[in-house]
């Protein structure tokens, strides 16, 4: 008799979902589905808004990255009114958006996926969260802590607010740096850089007893999608060129244009989810799965361009990626590391930029174009903005594809992975809660932000179901 | 690396005001309404927060003060108009990293666990009947702000 394993809710994500495990007759694992069980409909009731509250509206979409939103929304914005923003005001774009890589980055590592890695996949469930991670390492639950608020003071220096600042508007930004707010920062880097050093240190001690994980969470061939500058091919974050890389390091697509994304990348809309599943069409769907965020980013760039993140990024790829392109999706712990590195350096960069503390951060302009389309990098992964507006700047049409959206098929690849190495020859539907929490892990990987990605309204708990040949559940587990 | 471990010096400390909730969603904007009214209002040395959620970072700004008042609008039993003034402790119920779930309760346990301290807190509660989608206050919350911003002073003003 067949058999089907549903997990609802799968925790420690940001949203709610359920992930389904279908069994053959032989208790076996035959296939697995994650499920994204939220709606919103941002791209519907935009229609009919100005163009110049875009950013303000998308930032709801979502509490703990809403910068990447309001950035990418501004940049519709600037294609739209054609203008090219003041330097400044581009420089303190990049400054928010990394100070969100940070926090977002921070978030997932030291308070959403470490009571795994610390705890233990196998141990006891109310324990594995964060109170027992606070027991077990007060140390690094402080100074994870601390990390997040370097990142979010970086945002709500720049835009008055920690969550949906509306300051990034089309053609700049609102207000400029402060000194005050510019001295701030500058004091708290080196701390926030240890933190990032304390981090990589304990992760790297960890590989050696992770090589399971390593190459069951997702380890597979897929093609990876990210932005690149326009000259060297530097890890990007708010502008350059598309670039999309295989598993081999060959190079398929580069220096695109990221208004032509439409030219690469389709989007289908399976009936089990509210999550679309994109794909890269000169391949089709399913098989032009790809993947995005850290672990893409780190795949297409060359370098990073900072001297510790580029010293972390050489051993990154000799230790979990054989030299080149890394494909286990349970590396995506260890390149958010990297990146968080990365953009502490980068901050550091920017702060030492001579036009900083200028106060010319915005050009005018008004509706030259009907369409419009931002892209930037999101810390979960490319992030596309698209309107159409009328000759008065008000939306007719919205497209977004999120960051978590891009993974959609490489989420569900990497459940049935897990599934089926961890899950064998069930006998009446009993599955250990371990087991369970690792492909709740595999999920988690890619610290999806399913808010974002279905533009969900409100909170719904997660499930694992295992389900029969009849479509019988066999077994359930449920958390709110 | 340099982390705040211990409170500050308690004559260096000063007091804490959190106003929080979604001032999109009708009377839960009652908090940070609060709070703002309170900014030019309170006593020199006094900090006013003015947020959306609580999260974890605030508890390193609640150790280091000498007593905290969080602001929160609450679900108004029947007839219920004023606002409840109650004294709070450290309490490690809610996820305190999460902004979704924390409490001023977990976010006090988070101070007193990890950031060396937990000042004397209380919690004003300002009753509201009406938090679907708007940004203006009923009248019973609007009443009951009122009432809320002379019992931060008073608690202000007492301790």
């Amino acid at each position: 008799m067949t058999q089907r394993i549903v997990i609802d809710p799968v925790t420690r994500i940001e949203g709610h979902a359920k992930i389904s495990i279908f069994l053959d007759e032989a208790g076996e694992v035959s296939d697995a589905r994650f499920h994204v069980v939220e709606f919103r409909g941002f791209e519907k009731f935009c229609e009919g808004r100005p163009i110049g509250e875009m950013a303000g509206i998308t930032a709801r979409i979502c509490g703990i990255c809403p910068i990447s939103h309001i950035l990418a929304s501004a940049k519709t914005g600037d294609d739209v009114l054609t203008v090219e923003i003041p330097p400044t005001a581009e420089k303190l774009r990049r400054m928010m958006n990394l100070g969100q890589f940070t926090q977002s980055h921070a978030l997932s590592f030291f308070h959403l996926s470490s009571p795994d890695f610390l705890l233990g996949w196998d141990s006891d469930p109310a324990a594995r969260n964060v109170f027992g991670l606070i027991a077990k390492d007060p140390e690094l639950a402080r100074a994870g802590i601390r990390l997040r608020q370097f990142g979010q003071e970086v945002i709500e220096l720049l835009g008055g607010k920690k969550i949906h600042p509306a300051w990034a508007v089309p053609g700049g930004v609102r207000e400029p740096l402060s000194k005050d707010a510019h001295k701030h920062i500058l004091d708290r880097l080196p701390e926030a850089r240890a933190t990032a050093v304390l981090a990589l240190n304990m992760f790297k001690k960890m590989l050696d007893g992770t090589k399971e994980e390593g190459e069951n969470f997702g380890k597979f061939r897929s093609l990876f999608i990210g932005l690149v500058s326009r000259e060297g091919a530097l890890w990007e974050h708010y502008d350059g060129v598309l670039r999309v890389v295989d598993s081999d390091g060959n190079i398929l697509v580069d220096n695109l244009d990221p208004r032509r994304y439409s030219e690469i990348i389709g989007e289908v809309v399976e009936p089990y989810s509210y999550l679309k599943s994109p794909y890269y069409k000169p391949m089709g769907y399913p098989q032009g799965m790809y993947r995005v965020g850290p672990l893409a980013r780190l795949n297409v760039c060359t370098r990073i361009g900072t001297p510790l993140a580029d010293a972390e990024l050489a051993e990154y790829r000799q230790r979990v990626g054989s030299g080149g392109i890394v494909t286990s999706s349970f590396m995506y712990h260890y390149a958010r590391l990297v990146e968080i590195m990365a953009a502490l350096e980068r901050i550091g960069m920017l702060l030492h930029e001579p036009d900083i503390l200028s106060t010319r951060v915005r050009s005018g302009g008004s509706i030259n174009k009907l369409e419009g389309v931002g892209v930037s990098e999101a810390p979960r992964g490319t992030l596309f903005h698209h309107y159409h507006v009328d000759e008065n700047g008000l939306i007719k049409k919205v497209n977004l594809i999120v960051a978590t959206g891009n993974n959609n098929i490489a989420m569900n690849r990497t459940v049935k992975q897990i599934a089926q190495h961890y899950i064998t020859n069930v006998k009446d539907g009993v599955i250990p809660e371990g087991l369970l929490n690792r492909v709740e892990g595999g999920i988690r990987c890619y610290d999806p932000c399913l808010s974002c990605s279905t533009h969900a309204y409100g909170q719904m708990p997660m499930q694992v179901s295992v389900l029969d040949a009849a479509g019988n559940v066999l077994a359930q587990r449920t958390r709110d | 690396m340099t982390t705040t471990t211990g409170p500050e010096p308690v004559a260096q400390r000063c007091a804490l005001v959190i106003g929080y909730g979604n001032t999109l969603r009708s009377d839960d904007g009652a908090g940070p309404f609060v709070a703002r009214a309170l900014e030019a209002r309170v006593p020199a040395g006094t900090r006013v927060l003015d947020a959306h959620q609580l999260t974890p970072e605030m508890a390193i700004a609640i150790s280091a003060a000498a007593r905290v008042i969080f602001v929160d609008a609450v679900d108004a039993a029947p007839h219920e108009s004023a606002p409840r003034v109650s004294r709070l402790e450290p309490q490690p119920g809610a996820d305190p990293l999460n902004p979704h779930a924390s409490d001023p309760g977990s976010l006090l346990w988070l101070a007193k666990t990890l950031f060396g301290g937990a000042p004397e807190a209380w919690l004003v509660a300002i009753p509201g009947v009406e938090f679907g989608f708007g940004e203006e206050l009923s009248p019973v919350a609007a009443r009951a702000s009122a009432d809320a911003i002379v019992q931060v002073e008073a608690l202000l003003a007492r301790i």
